[in-house]
């Protein structure tokens, strides 16, 4: 329980001096950045000019191509099978990094450093990029201008990516987790286990002469193991960053359970941070930006109010039930449950612990932090885009109350920015929706039934509709069509918010700036606050009461 | 508002005329309830003939629920069109053809054409004489006249438009009382003053503002969301019920049901009615705004330029003293002052009359030997001649560089008389007898009563006000001290007031003037609420995008607050309409979803008697909401001078809560009724 608290204070108290590095790197205030930014981009010819947000999100666009391509070719040359792969690379470049396929055996030391975690830096820095140009929107006044991509791009990547994750990837390696050039290590195992044709653990069966026997009767398509497989390559380098830039995909199948990617109890506590560090260090950059410090703070309590109520009904009736199944003994209920609520908060899926086996109530918080679009703290920038379309939404209603027509940090919300903010806001939900729904009809195989069979379908497409990444499992996720269904799940949710975010900031930068006065409303105060929350909670029930009353409700009443 | 028999039935009428499909697509909202209601009927004769297996009470009840939920949607519109329908009827009247004399120039006007009103044309000439109406909208080039307006204004008393200057502008439809006089044509036919006044309260050329687009856009989105939210819960619940081998508990019916509740009906069946209720609140305040879009505006302006007179002060400013320089008597100030001013006939020169009766007894009658020298805006001078005895009264500054021209003295004392006056907030006026100056009149504004207060209101709502004024910068910061404004423009010209706008619009501010003058024109072409006098001109009241038919210049104050109320009537609504879907799931989930698993009902916190009685009470709450909030939608939510902040949280207090606690109690109250008869 304390190292919880530990967890979460170091995260706010790095938080606001990485907001700071963040905001100084990315308005370029640093003259040695600046130029080294513009030599390299020199160096590639490429031009600095700033850019509107057309081009902008057609160099997003142009580049995450070439991202997929590079990445679906590196898989397809490992042998993956085609959907998988196509899956995959959707997975990695939209910053979800749901994993289909199993990583320690499907994938050598190389494909996880140049395909896996290069992905996690770039989509990482993308995040970043496009709230930044939101805020740049906010901020100019009747320009169209809102900054060079690739200049953004190689600043985040340069000089925020890199040093963070040297540094965390440092403390890891230095923990244990591999950090070397092979592919995976084995050891004899102390005893032979044996397991059956669907690869699950015969427990109480014996061996006899390579015979497998079950209640005295022999087992003929049981597999013996006399070896097991040790995680390895270039390991600390890739959990630094999947932690960091809120991806979470891991080396191995079991994720940071595992203790290669996971070793101690400071390992833990590191990982955990970084998984809330860059999340919470941009709202502060926000309030910097705008040079209303207020601000940053009432974006970063309506996130925080929403995460310590997540904490207690996630983490509660996992301590009151004593749930140690699915967990490490050595990490305990109270580090697995902060845990699983971090990484679902901050869009980041690594997991500590088996998700399958969480109580109803806890796994139903854990649905929800991903259900309203993922901006408690959210994924690397895209939780504040998320959270600043929500307070468009909020500033619409509340601003009407008080009388005058909405705006937001002195800028008139209009029908276009409207458009885009709900485009922005629902984007998420009509994922999840449509994905959960279509595989309610025709069910994966190897699904439980009832309830929980649901609730498993409705994470699933809840974490793929969020970019979480993170599983419950509990059915075969082979399938060519679940497979091609999930990656498009995962372009729609990363690249139509992307876009409407643009869009939004290429209006609201042509805006005027209307002035202050005791009339406008303000959206730094706690009762605004209040309404956020509020907001960001009602549109998340509206859209999903019905599912989690037939999902984890079901399976919590009986 | 005040209804009436008639109009009621004729918004029942309307509301059936209204539900042509044409009429309902323009209301995404309602327009998806009209599909579910058409689709629940033809569920239900589907069950009748035998095709399908609905036929059944519940089906039918829900069917006639729905096109309830419609009927009442139109009639709030419907109620709400059915005041400035009325109004429409009544200036129609006055819009019939009309005999109009055309005659080809002023110096023929003896030869005179009839022609019927719809033949004339802009620039034509027409002589109107005591007892005819006036063709069509135009200006007074010649002769003045004393004009009933009431059909337009509804005021009985006779207004006078004359020849030049501001008064020219005269409306079609209006009566000449007496006199006669030589219209110039201004506007075609069928486009005049009236036929705008007569779209504008029949809400005929209502377009929807880009506030109302905003919100209609966030309404169309939570219905699609909720479209989809029905959709996958088909699915959802038919992998649930697979596994109890139990047919899907969703029935068509009920998803529609269902749906019909979540969407945003209440705000989006009230929504136009909100808008109309505006504008109409507005006419009864006889503003005509030429634009709904104006309406909105007025919630967002934060700067007002209030003029002095009429709005911060009683439009008479009174002699209070006769300061006479040293050497002469008061008397004989007096004296001159009365004879300067009896052909002055503002409140200002009778005061100055009055005040020398008073003191000094001084009673003098207008003399045919007399020559007055009007008081024009060039000069800022009046006087009279008599022979070579001349005396002349001013504004001081006027008056100094007139004996400066002349090479009079000027005593000191004079600057220190006009200073004291000017610095106590007073209106000095010099007056000079052939080559001496005799002293000064001291003029006092009487502030009106309340305004300070008034003025404090607008300053907790972050509204700034700012008095307009041609009084020099001294007496101007006295009275604007006094009345509590928090800048004013002293001095003012028409250029002067555009550039004030100018400045404030570049600062971000949203301003609201009124004008009534051609001069004015252009200030008013700026503003971003421009109210226009009904007695100002032609020119002013094209540039402004509202009228005041009262042409009273306190009016703008009331305009702000109708279109703050207008606003936060939407959002009010708005944050009501969303905050009851809580209760509904409440009601309809336990409902649809305890078949499948019986724990559910510990979500059925209202206790409903049976599934069917809970899903027609939240369609039923659905429908009877809408005629429920009527009134609060024609009236406005309670107006309140306070602080953004302070506005937000009473109003999520009553609305947000309310909205919540609300439907809990009614869907409750229905079930037990609907219980009570069924069994």
């Amino acid at each position: 329980m304390l190292s919880c608290i530990v967890i979460l204070l170091s995260a706010i108290l790095l938080a606001i001096p990485m907001g700071e590095w963040c905001k100084k790197v990315m308005n370029q205030e640093i003259p040695f950045i600046q130029k080294s930014e513009h030599k390299i981009l020199k160096f590639l010819h490429i031009s600095s000019r700033e850019m509107n947000w057309k081009q902008y999100f057609a160099s997003i666009l142009v580049f995450s191509l070439l991202s997929f391509i590079v990445l679906f070719l590196i898989l397809l040359a490992n042998g993956m099978e085609a959907w998988m792969a196509f899956n995959t690379t959707c997975s990695f470049i939209t910053n979800t990094n749901w994993q289909s396929y199993d990583p320690q055996t499907s994938l050598n030391w190389i494909t996880q450093a140049a395909g896996m975690s290069v992905q996690n830096f770039i989509s990482a820095a993308i995040g970043i990029c496009v709230v930044f140009v939101l805020i740049r929107g906010l901020i100019n006044k009747e320009t169209s201008a809102l900054g060079n991509f690739w200049q953004d791009l190689i600043g985040c990547l340069v000089y925020i990516l890199l040093p963070l994750n040297l540094v965390a990837a440092l403390i890891l390696g230095a923990q244990g987790v591999p950090m070397n050039l092979e592919n995976q290590a084995s050891s004899a195992l102390l005893e032979a286990v044996a397991i059956d044709s669907s690869g699950q653990l015969l427990e109480d069966a014996t061996i006899q002469e390579d015979i497998v026997y079950l209640d005295g009767q022999e087992v003929k398509d049981a597999t013996i193991l006399t070896q097991q497989n040790i995680p390895s390559g270039l390991a600390a380098s890739q959990i630094a960053i999947k932690q960091s830039g809120t991806n979470g995909g891991g080396i191995s199948a079991a994720n940071a359970a595992n203790p290669y990617e996971n070793p101690t109890p400071l390992t833990n506590i590191v990982e955990n941070v970084l998984i809330l560090l860059l999340p919470m260090a941009l709202c502060f950059s926000f309030g910097f930006m705008i040079k209303n410090n207020k601000q940053g703070w009432a974006i970063f309590a309506a996130m925080l109010i929403l995460f310590v109520l997540a904490l207690l009904f996630g983490m509660i009736p996992e301590m009151q039930a004593m749930n140690m199944e699915g967990k490490e003994a050595r990490l305990g209920i109270a580090q697995s449950a902060f845990w699983s609520i971090s990484t679902t908060a901050a869009s980041n899926g690594s997991v500590n612990s088996a998700l399958n086996s969480m109580t109803p109530m806890s796994s139903m918080i854990c649905m929800i932090l991903m259900q309203v679009g993922e901006v408690v703290f959210g994924g690397v920038g895209s939780g504040l885009y998320g959270m600043i379309a929500f307070i468009v939404l909020s500033v619409f209603i509340a601003g009407l109350m008080v009388g005058r027509t909405p705006e937001f940090l002195q800028k008139k919300i209009e029908p276009y920015e409207m458009k885009r903010a709900l485009i922005l806001c629902l984007a998420t939900p009509v994922c999840i929706l449509l994905g959960s729904a279509l595989f309610s009809l025709c069910p994966p195989a190897g699904i439980e039934q009832g309830a929980h069979g649901f609730s498993q379908i409705l994470y699933a497409f809840t974490s793929q509709g969020a970019n979480n990444g993170s599983a419950m499992g509990g059915f075969v996720m082979s399938e060519a069509l679940f497979n091609g269904v999930g990656g498009v799940i995962m372009l729609l949710a990363r690249y139509v918010p992307i876009f409407a975010t643009l869009a939004m900031a290429g209006s609201l930068g042509m805006k005027k700036k209307v002035a202050l006065s005791a009339g406008v409303l303000k959206t730094d105060s706690s009762l605004f606050v209040f309404l956020l929350i509020v907001v960001v909670l009602l549109i998340g029930a509206l859209s999903f009461f019905p599912a989690l009353a037939l999902g984890p409700i079901a399976q919590f009443l009986g | 508002m005040h209804m009436n028999s008639t109009m009621i039935k004729r918004a029942v009428f309307d509301s059936f005329k209204k539900l042509d499909p044409r009429t309902q697509i323009q209301n995404p909202v309602m327009f998806l309830v009209y599909l579910s209601a058409i689709a629940v009927t033809l569920i239900y004769l589907a069950g009748w003939l035998g095709f399908a297996n609905t036929h059944s009470m519940y089906t039918l009840t829900i069917a006639l629920l729905l096109w309830f939920t419609c009927l009442f949607a139109n009639f709030a519109e419907a109620i709400a069109e059915g005041r400035g329908k009325a109004q429409a009827d009544s200036l129609r009247k006055a819009k019939k053809d009309i005999e109009a004399f055309r005659i080809e120039s002023i110096e023929t006007k003896e030869t005179i054409t009839k022609v019927n009103s719809t033949q004339l044309h802009k620039g034509d000439l027409v002589l109107v004489e005591a007892g005819m109406l006036i063709p069509a909208d135009g200006d007074v080039i010649e002769g003045a006249a004393s004009i009933d307006e009431s059909a337009i204004t509804g005021e009985s008393a006779p207004v006078i438009r004359e020849a030049g200057g501001d008064r020219s502008a005269v409306s079609g439809g209006t009566r000449v009382l007496s006199d006669s006089i030589v219209v110039q044509i201004s506007q075609e036919a069928g486009e005049g003053f009236l036929d705008k006044m007569i779209a504008m309260v029949e809400g005929a050329s209502r377009k929807k503002t880009p506030n109302e687009i905003a919100l209609q856009i966030f309404l169309l989105a939570l219905t699609l969301i909720f479209i989809l939210v029905v959709l996958a819960m088909y699915g959802f619940s038919e992998f649930a019920a697979q596994e109890q081998g139990i047919p899907n508990p969703t029935s068509i019916t009920t998803l529609i049901a269902l749906l019909v509740c979540l969407a945003p009906t209440t705000i989006g069946a009230l929504l136009s009615a909100i808008g109309i209720a505006g504008m109409s609140r507005l006419n009864q305040e006889n503003v005509l705004a030429m634009s709904g879009r104006a309406i909105e505006a007025a919630g967002d302006v934060d700067v007002l330029l209030l003029d002095k007179t009429g709005t911060i002060t009683l439009g008479n400013r009174q002699a209070v003293a006769f300061l006479p320089v040293e050497g002469v008597e008061e008397r004989e100030l007096a004296l001159a002052a009365t004879l300067s001013s009896l052909a002055d006939d503002t409140p200002e020169g009778r005061s100055v009359l009055q005040l020398a009766k008073e003191r000094y007894q001084i009673e003098r009658e207008k003399d045919a030997a007399m020559e007055f020298i009007p008081f024009s805006a060039m000069t800022r001078m009046s006087g009279v001649l008599f022979g070579s005895y001349q005396i002349r009264k001013g504004a001081a500054d006027s008056v100094k560089a007139f004996v400066q021209k002349n090479k009079i003295a000027w005593p000191k004392e004079t600057d220190k008389l006009v200073e004291k006056i000017a610095r106590s907030g007073g209106t000095p006026l010099v007056v000079l007898e052939n080559e001496r100056v005799l002293g000064v009149i001291h003029l006092k504004d009487i502030i009106k009563e309340g305004v300070q207060e008034k003025f404090e209101d607008m300053r907790k709502m972050g509204i700034k006000t700012i008095m307009i004024t041609g009084d020099n910068p001294l007496t101007a910061a006295a009275i604007a001290a006094e009345a509590g404004v928090d800048d004013f423009l002293a001095q003012a010209t028409p250029e002067g007031k555009l550039a004030m706008i100018k400045d404030y619009q570049k600062k971000g501010h949203l301003v609201a003037m009124t004008g009534d003058g051609t001069n004015d024109a252009p200030a008013l072409a700026q503003a971003d609420v421009a109210v226009a006098m009904n007695t100002g001109t032609q020119a002013a009241k094209e540039a402004g995008n509202m009228v005041d038919l009262d042409s009273s210049p306190t009016k703008l104050i009331q305009i702000v607050k109708i279109g703050k109320q207008l606003l936060m009537t939407r959002g009010a609504l708005t944050t009501f309409s969303i905050a009851n879907d809580a209760a509904k799931y409440f009601a309809i989930i336990p409902a649809l979803f305890t078949t499948i698993y019986p724990g559910l009902e510990v979500l059925n916190i209202m206790h409903l008697h049976s599934s069917e009685s809970a899903i027609l009470s939240a369609v039923l709450f659905n429908a009877l909401i809408i005629v429920a909030l009527i009134p609060l939608a024609l009236k406005g939510v309670k107006y309140r001078e306070l602080p953004a902040n302070k506005l937000l949280a009473q109003n999520l207090l009553v609305y947000g809560l309310g909205g919540i606690i609300t439907p809990f109690i009614g869907i409750k109250l229905i079930d037990m009724i609907i219980t009570l008869f069924i069994g």
